[in-house]
Formats: C-alpha cells, sequence, structure tokens
C-alpha cells in the first residue's frame, strides 16, 4: 500500500487531468499494480467522504418509477457497449478496410454473368444485360435503357416542379381567404362608420382622423343574440307548435346567430346598428329597438328595426338627445305591430347587447 | 487472476457496506455488462438514494437533481463494460459518475448551488457537518479538519479546480494541497481494511 496518496489520482477521479496527464496516468495504471490499488484507495476515501457528507435521499415513489422507466427505456434502446481487446481496437479497422478495398478491387473487375440477371415478370421482355466499357454506338439496347432513365429522371423533376406549384397556389388561396375576411371585417365596420353620419356628409363635411378615431373608440361592438331568450324557430311544417295568444315566434331566413355592429356616434348622438341574420316576423309583428342608457334600469324604445332582406341582414339609425352617452345595451325584440308596449315583452328578444 | 478476484482481496472500501455486498455490487455490474436490464433494476434500487443524495448536494433544483439520478443510470448502464474492479468498488464507480453527472448538469445552465455559498461562508462554517446527520455517519468527518473538509467539499461538490480552491479559500496553492492530502489520508485511514 502506498504511504501517501498521489495527487494525480485525485485529480484523475474528479476529472482534473488534461489529456496528456491523463493518458500518462493511464498508462501508469496499466503497467504498475501499486498504482491501482493506491487509486482504489484514493477512489474508496473520496467516495466515503462523499456519502458521508452527503447522505443517502430517498427519491419521491413516483419520481423513483419515473427515472427508472428512463432507464430502463435507454438501456432498451442503447445496449451496454462490450470491451474491445486492444489488439482489435489497433488493428482491426486497417483490416477491415483492406479486405474492403480487396473486395471491391475484385467485383469491379468481374465481368457480369448472366446467371446473376433475375429473370422478368410474366408478360415483359426480358432484361437486356449491360455491358461494362461499351460505346453506346457498340450497344444500342443499353443507349435505350439510358434513355428510358433520363426520361424517367425528367417525369419525376417535372412532378416535383408541379408539387411545388400546387403547394404554392394552396398557400396562395389560403392567403386570399384570410385576407378577404379581414377585408370584410374592416368594411363592415367603415360602412356603420360612415352611415352613422350621414348628416355630416350631407353637409359636406369632412371627417378627420380624430372623428375617424373616435367612432372606432365609441363603437361597442358586436351585438349578438341571446340563446338563452331567442324565441324557438317556428316549424312551418307544424303551425301547431306556436301557442294560441302567445306572441308567434319569428321565422328565421337562415341558420346563422342574429348578430349586429352597433356604432354610435356622441357628436350627432346618434346610433347606428347593422345587423345580420334577423329572423322575418309575422305582417301584425314588428322588430322593435330599444337601448339602455348608463346608470337606467330600463329600456327606452328607439323606433322600428327596418324590416331586413331576405338575407336577414339590414339596418337603421336612431338618435338619442343631444349630449346622451353611449348606450350601454342594445334589444332588438319582437312586438305586436300596433301596440308597442312600453317595455320590451321578455321571452322575445332576437338580439342583445353588447 | 480475473479481475473479479483481485477487487475481492483489495485492501480498502467504504465503510458502510460488508465484503460480501461489495461482491454483490460487482457481480450486478458485470450481469450490466452483459447487457442484463434486471441486473440495471437492481443496482437502480440499491443506490438510487445514494445517488440521489449525492447529486442533491450539488445540484439546488429537484428537478435537475432528478435528471442527473437518470443521467448517473444511463451512463453506469453505458459504461458497465468499462468498469475496473481492481481501481475502486462500485459505489464509488457510481459516487463519481453521479458527481460528474451533477457538474455537468450545473454546468450546463443550472445553478451551482455551493458556488457562491462557499465563497460567502467562512472555512469553519463550511466545514459543519449538515445537522441531520446521524451521529455515527458523521463520527468520520469530525477527524478531518475544517479547512481540510472545506476543500474537499469545494474540489468534490463544487467541481473546483485546486486553483479555484485555492481562491475561495484565500490561501495558496500549497496549503490547499496538503488540506487535501492530509485530509484523504485520514479518510484512507477509516477505509483501509486489513485482511
Amino acid at each position: 500500500m502506498t504511504e501517501d496518496f498521489n495527487p494525480d489520482a485525485f485529480r484523475y477521479l474528479l476529472d482534473e487531468l488534461d489529456a496528456g496527464e491523463r493518458a500518462a496516468f493511464e498508462s501508469r495504471l496499466a503497467r504498475d499494480p501499486a498504482a491501482r490499488l493506491a487509486l482504489a484507495d484514493c477512489a474508496a476515501a473520496v467516495a466515503q467522504f462523499a456519502l458521508e457528507s452527503a447522505p443517502a435521499e430517498a427519491l419521491a415513489p413516483g419520481d423513483q418509477r419515473a427515472i427508472l422507466t428512463a432507464v430502463l427505456s435507454a438501456a432498451g434502446a442503447t445496449p451496454a457497449k462490450r470491451p474491445v481487446p486492444a489488439t482489435w481496437k489497433r488493428f482491426g479497422w486497417p483490416l477491415a478496410a483492406a479486405a474492403l478495398l480487396v473486395l471491391n478491387l475484385l467485383q469491379f473487375f468481374r465481368p457480369p454473368s448472366p446467371d446473376a440477371i433475375p429473370a422478368p415478370p410474366p408478360g415483359l421482355p426480358p432484361p437486356t444485360p449491360v455491358v461494362r466499357h461499351s460505346s453506346p454506338a457498340e450497344n444500342p439496347a443499353s443507349e435505350a435503357v439510358a434513355d428510358e432513365l433520363r426520361r424517367l429522371e425528367q417525369l419525376r423533376a417535372e412532378y416535383a416542379n408541379l408539387e411545388l406549384a400546387r403547394n404554392t397556389l394552396r398557400a396562395d388561396n389560403e392567403a386570399m381567404i384570410r385576407r378577404r375576411a379581414l377585408i370584410d371585417k374592416r368594411i363592415g365596420r367603415l360602412a356603420a362608420m360612415e352611415l352613422v353620419d350621414p348628416a355630416s356628409y350631407a353637409r359636406g363635411e369632412r371627417r378627420g382622423l380624430v372623428a375617424i378615431a373616435r367612432g372606432l373608440l365609441t363603437e361597442p361592438g358586436i351585438v349578438i343574440s341571446d340563446p338563452a331568450d331567442r324565441p324557438p324557430a317556428q316549424q312551418p311544417d307544424n303551425p301547431a307548435a306556436v301557442s294560441p295568444g302567445a306572441t308567434p315566434p319569428p321565422q328565421t331566413p337562415s341558420t346563422g346567430q342574429p348578430y349586429a355592429w352597433s356604432v354610435f356616434d356622441e357628436e350627432e348622438a346618434r346610433g347606428y346598428l347593422n345587423y345580420y341574420n334577423l329572423p322575418t316576423v309575422p305582417p301584425d309583428q314588428s322588430l322593435q329597438l330599444w337601448v339602455k342608457q348608463a346608470g337606467s334600469s330600463t329600456y327606452q324604445n328607439v323606433g322600428e328595426v327596418t324590416p331586413p332582406n331576405a338575407n336577414g341582414a339590414g339596418s337603421v339609425t336612431y338618435p338619442l338627445p343631444k349630449g346622451s352617452p353611449p348606450p350601454t345595451e342594445v334589444l332588438i325584440t319582437q312586438e305586436p305591430r300596433n301596440a308597442t308596449p312600453i317595455q320590451p315583452t321578455s321571452g322575445t328578444a332576437v338580439v342583445r347587447g353588447p | 487472476m480475473n479481475c473479479i478476484a483481485q477487487a475481492a482481496n483489495h485492501t480498502s472500501a467504504v465503510v458502510q457496506f460488508d465484503a460480501a455486498t461489495l461482491e454483490t455490487h460487482r457481480r450486478l455490474v458485470s450481469r450490466l455488462a452483459a447487457g442484463e436490464t434486471e441486473a440495471m433494476q437492481l443496482l437502480y434500487l440499491e443506490f438510487a438514494a445514494t445517488v440521489h443524495g449525492i447529486v442533491r448536494r450539488i445540484l439546488e433544483d429537484p428537478e435537475d437533481a432528478r435528471e442527473a439520478v437518470q443521467d448517473t443510470f444511463i451512463k453506469v448502464w453505458r459504461q458497465a463494460s468499462a468498469y475496473r474492479p481492481e481501481r475502486g468498488e462500485v459505489v464509488a464507480w457510481l459516487v463519481y459518475i453521479a458527481r460528474h453527472s451533477a457538474i455537468d448538469r450545473a454546468r450546463k445552465g443550472a445553478r451551482r448551488r455551493r458556488l457562491h455559498d462557499a465563497l460567502q461562508k467562512s472555512p469553519a462554517e463550511t466545514a459543519q457537518p449538515p445537522a441531520d446527520l446521524p451521529e455515527t455517519v458523521t463520527m468520520h468527518l469530525t477527524q478531518l479538519s475544517a479547512p481540510q473538509r472545506q476543500a474537499l467539499e469545494l474540489a468534490f461538490f463544487s467541481g473546483y479546480t485546486q486553483a479555484e480552491i485555492a481562491r475561495a479559500m484565500q490561501t495558496p496553492v500549497g496549503n490547499v494541497k496538503n488540506h487535501l492530502r492530509r485530509g484523504l489520508a485520514k479518510l484512507r485511514q477509516i477505509v483501509t481494511r486489513h485482511d
């Protein structure tokens, strides 16, 4: 046993030696049993220190399982490396390379054997054997095969180009669809802003950016229908579904959900509603527009909604007293045409918001 | 004489394990080298807590520590055939692999828990054994002086070179070498067995 530790053993264990020092140390280990014992002593001493300084700490059961699973998975994917004998390490690769070179040379200089050519499938002519070192003029069959290969290569290139073009067109189409949706949305908002202020346009006043910005800022947003209080759609084949005396439900012209764009111009105290998918109501019924002011618990009737077109779309403007703030709620209900109530009838709301 | 037999006659070993257990560990690693995943499970169950304790001492983040444990056992699997019993016991081999895995992970960007602490604390403070260790376990460490223990801790758990340890302890490198040598000599007396 050594009297004292070789400092290199400690540094070797902690992986602090540079490549040269490490090689020299390992070489000494290989030839000197005393060096190996000294290393083992040092390893045991440092491990003892580490184990006492850092006592075992159990993993949580879940972590333990997860780690073991990962380790076993890695173990299954990468088998443990077998030690390679030093002799094979030194001479194995040069020998293998030399053997491969000899085999390649033999293969290169060996004449082709007709037996080696596989039989063609039934119905096809037998393939013409390709003879090495022959010019096309000497072997027309070889030229034909080469032509066929060139043609195939050309077709492959054309196919790749077509694929590329198809992908480009598809991307363009998708971009167009996205752009159109964006434009539709912007047009809807701009149309609402213009129509809310027809008086300004009639007076020839040009609306500046501030006015436009104000219009954007005062826009309450989309008014959508509330499914909870929307009346059920009428079943045309089953008129008995409508209870006698009850308000007939509106007929929805399209399957889309009713919604509306609502804009309010504070300067003109005028509101504008651009609506879509509103239902068609019977002749004795009308669609009434209501607004609720900030701080008020009641609705104020601001007029009848213009009968929508075949698609249930249309627009309506309504004035409010000068200085009125934007309404906090907009409501469209179905009411009897000649007996509009003071407050909206419950259960007949078509659109409510924002 | 083959390697296993040589190791069986070895004169030093970590004191927590008796000769039969150490022999079992060596057999497990031989089986690992032969590609037996069952041996991997057994070795993991035997040493997971030990390895976790080592890496937790080096890494602050529990998640980093868990990943270091995983790295350790994957390396053990891949390097099983490189294990040389005549150069140390399996437990020592595992301890070094765990230490390397944890320091690799710490150097990859995770926090180095001891870096700032060691520089801030006085040698005596660093040398105090953890309060929650059983008395029997810390018995051997009390034989080390405070600078010896601090130098060993900085070298092993913080991955410091001797020059870095000298800077941290504000002492010449020669003193650091002395602390390490004497500390290791004391530890060697603990682990040496006379067959």
